[in-house]
C-alpha cells in the first residue's frame, strides 16, 4: 500500500490515547452489547467556484474531524460523539452512550461471539489524496479554461458557472473485538453549469458533472470536461425550444444511466431493512413474493471497482458485497446495517452507512442498479406509438410506506410513432414502486453506471451513491406536465 | 443571560482576538488587509422512542471555526472543527501564504465600518432558563407516542423523537463587528404509520420552540400524527383536469418558498428569476403582503445584528402585491449594485399577512376543488416559471372539504402566473407558534392543471 493516504497513524496525530489504549477502552465500552463500534472520522475539503467570471469561492481546505461512539443491546442505541479525540472524550462518550443499556435491562449478549468481520477488504478504488497533483495555480487555470471553452461555445451563452470540490474522507473504526480497520476515499467533482438566452430573451440553463471516486487531475482534465461543457449547452439550447410537457398517463422509455435514480427512489429506499424490520415498506413481508415483472432483476454492490457509491467497508466496518435485492421479478432480501439485520436474524450485508462522525449509521444504498435485460434499446423506442423518452432525468423523492414517488424529467423527448420527435419540459413522473416494477415490460441490453453524480438523502444524513441502468420501458406512467390543454385520456 | 453563553463567550473571546491579532501580525508580510473569524458551538441531545422504550439516544457537543482572511479585493477562507489554537494559527498561515493565489473578488469585503450597528438589542428572550431533563425529555416522548399508537387504525411508528439543544456563534472582524447570537431550541415529533385494507399511509406532526414550556402539549402532537396519517388512507386519483384549489398553511408554506427562491439575490444575479427587474411592479394578487420580522419574542430565528453587523430590520418583501426588495446577503447586494438590507444571515420570521375570509368562505363557491395538504417534491423553476409538484390532500366539493383523500397527482402551473392568482384567508397563526414556523394563512389558487387519471 504505497502512496497511501489510509494509515491508523494520523487518527492519533493531536491526541493523548494510543490506539491500544483506544481499543481498550472500546472493549470495556462494548462489554455486553449486541453491537458497537468507534467510528472516527478525518476529513478535509477543498474547493473554489466561479460565475459571472468572478471567483465567488476559494477554499483551500477545510476540515471536519471526531469521532462517535455507538453501543446497542437489541432495539436500543446509545450514541455520544465530539470534535476532540482524547482520553477524556472518549471516555465521558463511553459513559453517556451506555446509559441506553442500564434503561432498557435485558440479557446482556457476548457481543465478542457475535462480531464476525472479514478481514482485508478487496481494493476497489485507491487511497489517493484527491487534491494532491496540481497546485493552486494550475487549478485556478483550468477553470479559467473551462470558463473560457464554454463561452466560447455560442454566442448565446449568458453565464457560466464552473464548482469544483474534492474531498478526502478518512475513517477509522475500532469494533469489539479490538480490530481497527482504516481507510481513505477520494472524491472529486467538477459542476458546469450554463445559462444561455435567446432572441426574445428567454434564457434557460444546462449542466454537467464529472466526478465520483476520482481525483483533481480527473476532473480538471479536458478529455473529462470538454464533452460535458458540450452536453450542459446542448441541455440549455434544446430547454429553450422545448415544449411544456403534456400531462396524463402514458409510456415512458428512460435512458439508460442516471435515469436509475428512480429505482433508487422507488425501489431502493423500500428495500432498506430499518423500514421492513418495523414492517413499514410496501415491500415488508414479501420476500420470496414475486413483485415485479420476470425481466426484472436489481443490485445494490458496494464492491464495484471505482464506482462512485463504492465502499471497501460500511460505516460498521462491515466488508461491502453484491446484494441480488430482486432476481427476475421475485424479492430476494433487503440491504442491512447490523442492527436491522440482527432483529431480523439475517446477516450484515455491508449497507450501514452514515454521513459522518456526527451520526449514526442505518442501512443505505452504494451502486444500485437494474441488470441487464436482453432487448436492443431501439426496438424499445420503436415499441411506443405515444409516449415520452426521459433523457435527462433530475432528482425525486419517496414515501417509503405507501410507495408513492416523483421525480422530475430535466429534459424529455416526445416519441410518437416509434421516433424520438420534439424535446418537453418540466415533467414529473409519478407512481408508486410496485406498480411501476409491473409496469417494466422491456428493458435492454446496454446497462450504464452513472459515475458522475448521486448523493441520496435520508432521515437529514447524505452519504455518496450511485445508480444505473440500461434502457428501460415502463407502461401507463403518470405524468405531470404544465402543458395547458391536457390531451384526452 | 445564561450561565451556557457567559462560559461560550469566555472561551472564545480571547480565542477569536488572538486568531485576529496573529492574522493581522504575522500577515504583514503576505500583505494581509483584514481578517473575520467567525465560531460556533452546539450541544445537542435527542432521544428516540419505540414501543414504550428508548431506542436510540444521541448526544454531543460540536463547534465550528469559519476564518475569512483579506489582502486588498483577494480573500481566502476556511473552516475548522476544533478550537485548538494552534492547529487554527497553522491554517491560517497556510492560507495567508496561498493569498497571493487568489483571484480578486472587492464584493467579499467586510462591511463599512458605519454600518455596524452598536445599539440596544431586541428583547428576545431566546434562552430557556429552565433545566429540562432526560426524564421530562422521555416522558414527552413516551406520551406522545402512546397517545398516537392508542388511535384506532394506527399500526406503528416509524420514529418517535425529541431534542434539546442550546447553540452560540461569535464572530469578530477587524472592521469593528463583534457579534453574539445564540439560543436554546427543542423538537419533538412522530412519524406515524397508519394502515386499512387498501395499504398503508405515513404521515407527520411535530412542535419546535425555544423554551420549552411552549411546545405543543404531547398528546395533541400524537393525535394528530394519528389523524394526519389516518386522513391519507385510501386515497385515489383525481381526475385530470383544471381546478381551484386550496393549499392548507403547510403547502402554502411551499409555494412561499418559490417566492423567495424567485427574489433571491444569486438568482436575479445569475439571470435566473422571472422577477429580474421588477421591483415596484405588480407581481403577487393584491391584498398579499409578504413581511420577514426578526423581532418576535421567543421567535426561532429572531436576531438583532445579522452576521455582516448590520442591524436587522423588519422588511416588507412584497406589499399588496408589488414587489419591494430583492432578498440579498451582503455579498449579493454588491454585485446587484443595491444597499444591503440586513439579513446576511439569512431570513428570519416570515410573515405572509392574513386576508378578511375564513377558510370556509374561501372555498365556498368551489364545487369540485381540491384542499392540498402538501406538497412532495417535484419542480418549481423560478426561471422559466414552471411549476410541476406532486402533491396529497382532499376532494373539495359543494363548498365543503370532504373525507375522499386524493394522492399521487401533480399540481401543475405557470409561478407567474400563480402568484397573480392568490387569495388568502384569515386564519394566518402567530409568532412563535408550536406548530409553524412561519405565519401564514391557507390560500386559494386558481386555474391550476391537476395531472391525475382519466
Amino acid at each position: 500500500m504505497a502512496a497511501n493516504n489510509a494509515s491508523v497513524k494520523k487518527f492519533f496525530e493531536n491526541s493523548d490515547l494510543t490506539p491500544a489504549q483506544a481499543r481498550k477502552i472500546v472493549a470495556q465500552g462494548l462489554d455486553g452489547a449486541d453491537y458497537g463500534e468507534l467510528f472516527q472520522q478525518i476529513s478535509k475539503t477543498e474547493s473554489i467556484s466561479k460565475s459571472k467570471r468572478m471567483y465567488q469561492n476559494v477554499n483551500l481546505g477545510s476540515g471536519a474531524s471526531g469521532f462517535g461512539f455507538r453501543v446497542g443491546l437489541g432495539e436500543a442505541v446509545g450514541y455520544s460523539l465530539s470534535d476532540v479525540f482524547n482520553k477524556q472524550a472518549l471516555e465521558g462518550a463511553v459513559k453517556r452512550a451506555r446509559q441506553v443499556l442500564g434503561t432498557n435491562g435485558g440479557n446482556p449478549a457476548n457481543l465478542a461471539q457475535k462480531a464476525s468481520y472479514s478481514s482485508a477488504p478487496t481494493k476497489l478504488y485507491n487511497n489517493d489524496d484527491p487534491m494532491a497533483g496540481m497546485t493552486i495555480e494550475e487549478k485556478i487555470k483550468a477553470i479559467d479554461e473551462i470558463e473560457a471553452f464554454a463561452y466560447a461555445l455560442s454566442p448565446n451563452v449568458t453565464n457560466v458557472s464552473v464548482n469544483y470540490s474534492a474531498t478526502s474522507k478518512n475513517v477509522h473504526i475500532i469494533n469489539a473485538k479490538g480490530k481497527s480497520m482504516v481507510d481513505s476515499t477520494p472524491s472529486a467533482s467538477l459542476y458546469i453549469s450554463i445559462s444561455v438566452k435567446d432572441a426574445d430573451g428567454k434564457t434557460e440553463s444546462g449542466a454537467a458533472l464529472v466526478g465520483g471516486r476520482a481525483v483533481c487531475t480527473d476532473v480538471l482534465n479536458r478529455s473529462a470536461w470538454e464533452d460535458k461543457a458540450k452536453s450542459a449547452l446542448k441541455i440549455a439550447e434544446t430547454l429553450l425550444i422545448a415544449d411544456d410537457a403534456p400531462s396524463g398517463t402514458m409510456d415512458i422509455v428512460m435512458a439508460p444511466g442516471w435515469g436509475a435514480v428512480l429505482l433508487h427512489e422507488a425501489v431502493g429506499h423500500g428495500l432498506e431493512g430499518d423500514f421492513n424490520r418495523r414492517g413499514i415498506s410496501v415491500y415488508s413481508g414479501k420476500v420470496g413474493q414475486v413483485v415485479a415483472s420476470p425481466e426484472v432483476t436489481i443490485i445494490d454492490q458496494g464492491d464495484m471497482p471505482d464506482e462512485r457509491g463504492s465502499i471497501h467497508f460500511d460505516d460498521e466496518g462491515a466488508p461491502s458485497q453484491k446484494n441480488v435485492l430482486i432476481e427476475n421479478g421475485v424479492l430476494k432480501g433487503y440491504m442491512q446495517d447490523r442492527q436491522n439485520a440482527m432483529l431480523m436474524g439475517v446477516a450484515p450485508t455491508g449497507n450501514g452507512r452514515r454521513q459522518s462522525y456526527r451520526d449514526m449509521p442505518m442501512p443505505r444504498m452504494t451502486n444500485t442498479y437494474f441488470a441487464n435485460g436482453t432487448h436492443d434499446p431501439a426496438d424499445i423506442i420503436k415499441s411506443v406509438k405515444d409516449g415520452l423518452y426521459i433523457s435527462d432525468m433530475g432528482g425525486g423523492q419517496v414515501d417509503i410506506t405507501s410507495g408513492k414517488f416523483n421525480m422530475n424529467a430535466t429534459l424529455a423527448w416526445r416519441i410518437r410513432d416509434g421516433k424520438i420527435c420534439e424535446p418537453v419540459k418540466g415533467a414529473t413522473l409519478v407512481g408508486d414502486g410496485l406498480t411501476v416494477l409491473k409496469d417494466i415490460n422491456m428493458i435492454g441490453n446496454d446497462l450504464k453506471i452513472e459515475r458522475s453524480a448521486g448523493s441520496c438523502g435520508k432521515n437529514g444524513q447524505s452519504v455518496i451513491v450511485s445508480c444505473g441502468q440500461p434502457t428501460i420501458k415502463v407502461s401507463n406512467m403518470t405524468v405531470g406536465g404544465s402543458q395547458s390543454n391536457t390531451p384526452k385520456p | 443571560m445564561s450561565d451556557s453563553k457567559q462560559k461560550f463567550l469566555t472561551q472564545v473571546k480571547p480565542l477569536a482576538q488572538n486568531l485576529l491579532d496573529y492574522a493581522m501580525k504575522s500577515g504583514a508580510k503576505y500583505n494581509i488587509t483584514d481578517a473575520r473569524v467567525s465560531i460556533s458551538l452546539s450541544d445537542q441531545f435527542g432521544l428516540e422512542l419505540e414501543k414504550g422504550k428508548i431506542a436510540a439516544s444521541s448526544s454531543g457537543t460540536t463547534c465550528g471555526v469559519f476564518v475569512g482572511l483579506y489582502s486588498g479585493d483577494r480573500f481566502l477562507s476556511f473552516s475548522l472543527n476544533t478550537m485548538d489554537e494552534k492547529q487554527l494559527k497553522a491554517a491560517i498561515l497556510e492560507n495567508m501564504k496561498a493569498i497571493k493565489l487568489a483571484p480578486e473578488n472587492p464584493n467579499k469585503a467586510l462591511l463599512d465600518p458605519a454600518l455596524i450597528y452598536k445599539g440596544p438589542e431586541y428583547d428576545l428572550d431566546d434562552f430557556d432558563a429552565s433545566t429540562v431533563d432526560e426524564s421530562q425529555l422521555v416522558q414527552y416522548a413516551l406520551d406522545l407516542e402512546k397517545e398516537a399508537l392508542s388511535v384506532p387504525g394506527v399500526k406503528a411508528t416509524r420514529s418517535v423523537s425529541v431534542s434539546k439543544g442550546a447553540s452560540h456563534s461569535y464572530i469578530k472582524a477587524t472592521n469593528g463587528l463583534e457579534v453574539y447570537s445564540g439560543g436554546t431550541g427543542y423538537q419533538a415529533g412522530g412519524q406515524v404509520v397508519a394502515q386499512d385494507a387498501k395499504g398503508m399511509e405515513i404521515d407527520y406532526e411535530g412542535s419546535v420552540a425555544t423554551h420549552f414550556s411552549d411546545m405543543a402539549c404531547p398528546k395533541v402532537t400524537g393525535r394528530m400524527a394519528a389523524k394526519n396519517a389516518l386522513a391519507r388512507l385510501s386515497s385515489s386519483l383525481p381526475k385530470t383536469g383544471e381546478m381551484p384549489i386550496i393549499l392548507s398553511p403547510d403547502a402554502a408554506s411551499t409555494l412561499i418558498n418559490s417566492v423567495f427562491a424567485a427574489i433571491d439575490g444569486t438568482s436575479i444575479y445569475q439571470e435566473q428569476s422571472f422577477l429580474k427587474d421588477k421591483i415596484g411592479q405588480q407581481v403577487m394578487s393584491k391584498g398579499v403582503t409578504i413581511i420577514d420580522d426578526p423581532t418576535i419574542k421567543r421567535g426561532l430565528r429572531s436576531g438583532t445584528v445579522d452576521s455582516s453587523g448590520m442591524k436587522q430590520e423588519p422588511i416588507t418583501f412584497i406589499e399588496d402585491g408589488v414587489l419591494k426588495s430583492y432578498n440579498v446577503d451582503l455579498e449579493e447586494s454588491r454585485q446587484l449594485g443595491i444597499a444591503p438590507i440586513g439579513r446576511n444571515s439569512d431570513l428570519t420570521n416570515i410573515h405572509v399577512l392574513p386576508g378578511d375570509k375564513t377558510p370556509d368562505q374561501l372555498m365556498a363557491d368551489i364545487k369540485e376543488g381540491i384542499y392540498v395538504e402538501g406538497f412532495n417534491g417535484g419542480t418549481a423553476d423560478v426561471n422559466n416559471g414552471t411549476h410541476s409538484r406532486q402533491a396529497h390532500g382532499h376532494m373539495i366539493r359543494d363548498g365543503k372539504v370532504t373525507k375522499e383523500a386524493v394522492s399521487g397527482f401533480v399540481v401543475a402551473g405557470d409561478l407567474k402566473k400563480m402568484f397573480m392568482n392568490v387569495t388568502l384567508a384569515n386564519d394566518a397563526p402567530q409568532l412563535p407558534h408550536p406548530r409553524h414556523r412561519r405565519s401564514i394563512p391557507t390560500m386559494r389558487v386558481n386555474g391550476l392543471t391537476i395531472s391525475g387519471g382519466a
